[in-house]
């Protein structure tokens, strides 16, 4: 394989000198962030008034080739920093690390500068959204937990699922079809707290990108979208911490810088973030009190945690070294104690990530970057009864223990060259090991013995080699084109996919671009979900010789203009995707695949899904303002979404619970004062489509077993029909007809900040759903006693939140 | 500033307690879909019938209406053709299903029948179906173990019976199957003392062997079977004076060939039944009924019999 790698790099560096024989020169370099080195990842670096550009990746890494030049002027520009211009007399290579002060450590005439310093028109990417970490920290957040995901379901093409919930769905696709990536590492169950709360702490990320469409061929591996979160690398100058006592959490984040007396610079540092939810403790006494005089005592409790930690160390210019980790868990337990019995049940899931990487600078024009991955997402529910019957003094033991999970070590290898003025290369190859535990049951019962139900454990290996271009063709046309080829192993199957990718941008005004792209995308690992609300129960499960890929093709097209004067963009897409070999429960399955203790057949987890297809398309509108006294953004999205699945509505089309024709979202945040930041977001959604029994009548059965069979057999061996007995039966109309009420919601934030002689605090106060709007959970049916004392039917709709207000202290030093 | 900050949050936390009111709501039933009271019926055919039966119903609106979904209409009119003769199926108020005789319209293999019924309000439905053919037994399993139950401190010995009918699928077409198991058991309840006889009943049950399809299976030795408990000894019935000896006399077995709508009604009426799972969607009922529900389906049927060991 490595063989192969010399031979591809040896061909595109021959492919370099010999198409550009015009005398050229590489700029290149890292750009950091001023003061604590940060390196900061998409900063642009190019030519005033001219067609060269490029960007930093996500390593602060820049390269940028030129042709010759007596004053070569090259432009460093991100937003929410200082916007550096440097001239060169370009007669040799230069090498050059960039530091961009960041606007906090600006004075306010630069931060109010209008100036937009990311041109959605000059890129070639499309369907692609960052919100600024700053950003995120200061709209209002639920129980004022600032949470990553539940901000990207702001952006048009995005959507939640129900109230609450941090589940992200884009373009008609499921949760199960992003690909979230925390420092290269898969993280597969993003929730915490049945989905309310995501697992990613914003205190320790840097930068947050979701990508709708369009995907660039490094990734790979999911229908839907790529959320690609990057950790912070710790600070190199000084010790700093920042951290928030709110209601129900509380978290801290130490960084630094890791030297010795001795050592001139740093070459090391280390950043780590914590939090932990302390609504067990809080309860804990009350709960105890109430019980105080009860024969039944319940001890319950319910935590989350997560840590992330990183460490790099700086070899120098031509090597780096970066260890980072995630570790989160939710835990919930509930232990019961009465004369006769002893119970104790628990549900548990965590996720955990490691990633080692290492940068090596092959030349100026040329970055490789080694990654080691490991990745695990376990589930368990136990419950332990230990009940005693008093009559006959005996002891009967029940034992149940689920288990699910996944478990990844992965391998990867991305080199970005620059070859070339107008063009920028990346390839790479990338190998998963996953080990799938779809369920396993143990059932220990002393009064039925012993019962297993383990499915065995499923090794697959998934693969996949990628290189893409980003070409400046002409003057006006700027295109990414790629190709992944995509491999599977699982015992029993192979397969082998191509997946081209192209998107191109054609300017055709200063400050206006037309895009269109084209995206084929295969996703081997599928997730069995009943709900669609992020429940820990969801279940991870591969492909395998009955149950195929799914795989999407998607097209976009659309405008991207800018108003720099405004310091505004404003993006419109249209997009069509289709999806094949979509996997779903049947009706009436779940992931308890327990079916009868007492039969020996085993279980599959294929048995209980059905394939089908899916369709999407609609338009989506985002008019953004990054920077500046007020930003925020305004979305807009029509949508349809379509499913068409053998046995699910008799084969019939239908939508699916979160096809959402109108979705609207409203963020605007105001500096009143350098001190005082004031935020408000309002969200419009079309309510979800449901299945609700609309009328009831018997269903009778040919030989039905119900009622015994007297009436249907004569003593003659030819049993005869009919046997006209049935039960009441539920009829629901064809599936998903029932559309919810409308979501609507209106939060604010208020941020009170103060700088002290060693640190700044923060008050903020903000309301959830500030006009107390009864926002549908779910329906029920229930029955109640009518005015003619009959008792009837009828259907009740349950909100979850009404208007919240919360409060949380934060710090920074 | 603090006397301003700490009234903000008492007049938060005032309004927090005060939108607590109620977070459940009664959804007025103009807001659900809409539908009316539509006719359903039940009519299931096989060339083995000894009378030609159609039970018709109604449904009612699952929210805020009441009445009993059981009560049969009885002034329907209700007519079943094989496309050349139509026969009118007569209702009898003392059996509660409308009812004709197979000499009147033979059921046979491969012919199409149409059943309709109209009602004097105007309702009218119709449906069809097509009679398969007959499917050959290959071998029928019965196996019994004893298990033993745990009950107030006693063990107690019962005898568990699986039933397994196999038979060889036809390539080449989609075929459709069910399989019933038939059970007589004899109860003799007797005097301890005297040992005279005082009872000795027979007692017929069901065991539904479920369905199956060849979908995935085109052309394959077929089989269903179920384990089941034909009778329950209970703990402790041996200090009465009377003991009730139950003895499992004979079991049918019987494999139908249907039609698409025989299976998926009947698939869809067991899986919605056994869903009791709340995590799951919910199990749509399958209908071949236009403009109604329920089912018109046909099957073939084939039965043997065994003596218990």
């Amino acid at each position: 394989m490595i063989k192969k790698i010399h031979l591809v790099l040896i061909f595109l560096a021959v492919l370099s000198h010999t198409t550009f024989a015009q005398r050229t020169f590489t700029i290149s370099g890292y750009v950091r962030e001023k003061g604590s080195q940060e390196q900061l990842i998409g900063v642009n670096v190019y030519v005033p008034s001219s067609t060269f550009g490029t960007s930093s990746n996500n390593y602060g890494f820049y390269s940028i080739t030129l042709p010759a030049n007596d004053a070569a002027t090259l432009v460093f520009s991100f937003v929410g920093y200082e916007r550096i211009e440097k001239t060169f007399v370009l007669n040799k290579n230069i090498e050059i690390n960039i530091e961009l002060a960041s606007a906090n450590q600006l004075n306010e005439v630069v931060v109010s500068s209008k100036r937009q310093e990311e041109r959605v028109s000059e890129s070639v990417e499309m369907s692609k959204i960052d919100v600024p970490i700053n950003q995120i920290k200061k709209i209002p957040a639920f129980m004022g937990e600032k949470d990553v995901l539940k901000v990207l379901q702001l952006m048009p093409g995005v959507q939640k699922g129900s109230e609450g919930q941090s589940g992200i769905y884009v373009r008609g696709g499921g949760p199960d079809q992003n690909l979230i990536i925390l420092d290269d590492a898969v993280v597969y169950n993003a929730s915490h707290l049945f989905g309310f709360f995501s697992v990613f702490n914003g205190d320790a990320l840097k930068s947050v990108e979701l990508t709708k469409g369009g995907f660039p061929a490094r990734f790979g591996g999911r229908l839907s979208s790529v959320i690609e979160m990057n950790m912070k690398e710790g600070n190199k100058e000084k010790l700093h911490g920042e951290g928030g006592i709110g209601l129900i959490s509380s978290r801290l984040t130490l960084e630094g810088p890791i030297k010795t007396k001795k050592q001139k610079t740093t070459k090391s540092s280390f950043i780590v973030s914590a939090r932990r939810t302390y609504l067990d403790v809080v309860a804990a006494p009350l709960v105890k009190a109430s019980q105080r005089d009860a024969i039944e005592k319940t001890k319950g409790g319910y935590y989350f945690y997560d840590l992330n930690a990183k460490m790099n160390y700086d070899f120098g210019q031509k090597d780096k070294l970066y260890l980072s980790g995630y570790f989160g868990k939710d835990k919930f337990s509930t232990n019961t104690v009465s004369p006769e019995s002893n119970s104790s049940n628990g549900l548990n899931w965590g996720n955990e990530t490691a990633t080692l990487r290492w940068n090596h600078l092959y030349s100026q024009k040329l970055f490789g970057n080694l990654s080691l991955i490991y990745s695990r997402y376990r589930f368990n529910i136990s419950s332990v009864v230990n009940s005693l019957d008093l009559n006959t003094n005996t002891n009967s033991t029940y034992n149940l223990d689920y288990q699910s999970g996944i478990r990844d070590y992965a391998i990867k290898y991305d080199f970005d060259f620059f070859p070339a003025p107008k063009h920028a290369l990346k390839f790479g190859i990338q190998s998963t090991f996953h080990r799938f535990t779809p369920s396993a049951v143990v059932l220990q019962d002393s009064d039925i013995s012993r019962f297993e139900n383990r499915i065995d454990n499923i090794d697959v290996v998934e693969s996949g080699i990628y290189a893409e271009d980003v070409w400046q063709a002409t003057s006006r046309l700027k295109m990414n084109a790629g190709l992944r080829i995509s491999n599977y192993q699982v015992s029993g199957a192979s397969y082998v996919r191509p997946e081209p990718r192209l998107a191109a941008a054609y300017k055709l005004k200063s400050d206006l671009a037309f895009k269109a792209s084209y995206a084929l995308m295969n996703q081997y690992v599928h997730l069995l979900t009943n709900t669609g609300i992020g429940l820990p129960t969801d279940l991870w499960v591969p492909t395998t010789d009955r149950v195929a890929p799914q795989q999407s093709q998607q097209v976009a097209a659309g405008f991207a203009k800018d108003f720099d004067k405004k310091g505004l963009t404003l993006t419109i897409e249209g997009y069509y995707k289709k999806m094949n070999n979509l996997i779903n429960y049947k009706e009436g399955a779940s992931f308890l695949l327990v079916n009868d203790p007492t039969s020996n057949n085993r279980v599959r987890w294929e048995d209980n899904v059905t394939i089908g297809q899916g369709w999407s398309y609609g338009a989506e509108f985002l008019l953004q303002k990054k920077v500046g006294k007020f930003s925020g953004w305004a979305g807009y999205t029509l949508s349809w979404t379509k499913w068409q699945f053998d046995e699910l509505n008799f084969g019939k089309e239908f939508f699916p619970r979160y096809d959402r024709r109108n979705d609207i979202s409203l963020v605007g945040i105001y500096d009143i004062k350098p001190n005082i930041t004031v935020s408000a977001v309002w969200v419009f959604g079309t309510g979800n489509a449901l299945t609700v029994p609309l009328s009831r009548y018997n269903g009778y059965s040919n030989f039905n077993t119900r009622f015994g069979a007297n009436n249907a057999i004569n003593n003659t061996s030819t049993p005869v029909s009919p046997l006209f007995a049935g039960r009441a039966v539920q009829e629901y109309g064809e599936k998903n007809t029932f559309r919810a009420e409308p979501y609507h919601r209106l939060d604010l934030g208020i941020q009170f900040s103060k700088k002290k002689r060693r640190h700044e605090r923060t008050w903020e106060i903000s309301i959830y759903n500030a006009y107390n709007r009864k926002n549908p959970f779910f329906y029920q049916l229930n029955t109640k006693v009518d005015a003619n004392n009959q008792i009837i039917n009828i259907l009740q709709r349950y909100s979850i939140f009404p208007v919240i207000p919360s409060f949380s202290y934060n710090f920074k030093f | 500033m603090k006397n301003k900050f700490l009234n903000i949050i008492l007049i938060l936390s005032q309004s927090f307690l005060l939108s607590c009111e109620s977070l459940i709501k009664e959804i007025d039933p103009s807001f659900l879909p809409e539908t009316d009271s539509k006719l359903v019926v039940a009519c299931f055919i096989s060339p083995q019938d000894t009378v030609l039966a159609a039970k018709v119903t109604e449904t009612k609106l699952l929210i805020g209406t009441t009445g009993d979904i059981r009560k049969d209409i009885t002034n329907a009119t209700v007519n079943l053709s094989d496309g050349n003769k139509s026969i009118r199926l007569i209702y009898s108020p003392k059996l509660g299903y409308y009812r004709a005789l197979p000499s009147e319209l033979p059921i046979l293999v491969g012919k199409t029948y149409t059943i309709t019924v109209s009602t004097p309000d105007g309702r009218q439905i119709n449906a069809s179906t097509t009679v398969p053919n007959n499917i050959t037994i290959k071998e029928v399993k019965i196996d019994s173990s004893t298990v033993n139950d745990f009950q107030r401190g006693n063990t107690v010995t019962n005898t568990e019976f699986d039933v397994k009918v196999i038979w060889q699928d036809k390539a080449g077409e989609t075929n459709y199957y069910r399989a019933i198991s038939a059970y007589d058991v004899n109860y003799e309840i007797s005097e301890t003392r005297t040992n005279k006889k005082l009872s000795d009943t027979l007692i017929s049950s069901l065991v539904d062997l479920r369905t199956i399809d060849d979908k995935d299976t085109d052309g394959q030795l077929l089989s269903l079977n179920r384990t089941f408990l034909p009778s329950i000894n209970i703990a402790g019935v041996q200090n009465n004076r009377v003991v009730s000896d139950k003895r499992l006399n004979k079991i049918k077995v019987g494999l139908f060939q249907t039609d698409i709508h025989y299976y998926n009604y009947h698939t869809s009426l067991r899986r919605q039944r056994e869903n009791n799972n709340p995590f799951a969607e919910p199990v749509l009922l399958y209908t071949n009924i236009n403009g109604g529900f329920g089912c018109f389906g046909a099957y073939n049927a084939t039965w043997q019999e065994f003596n218990a060991k």
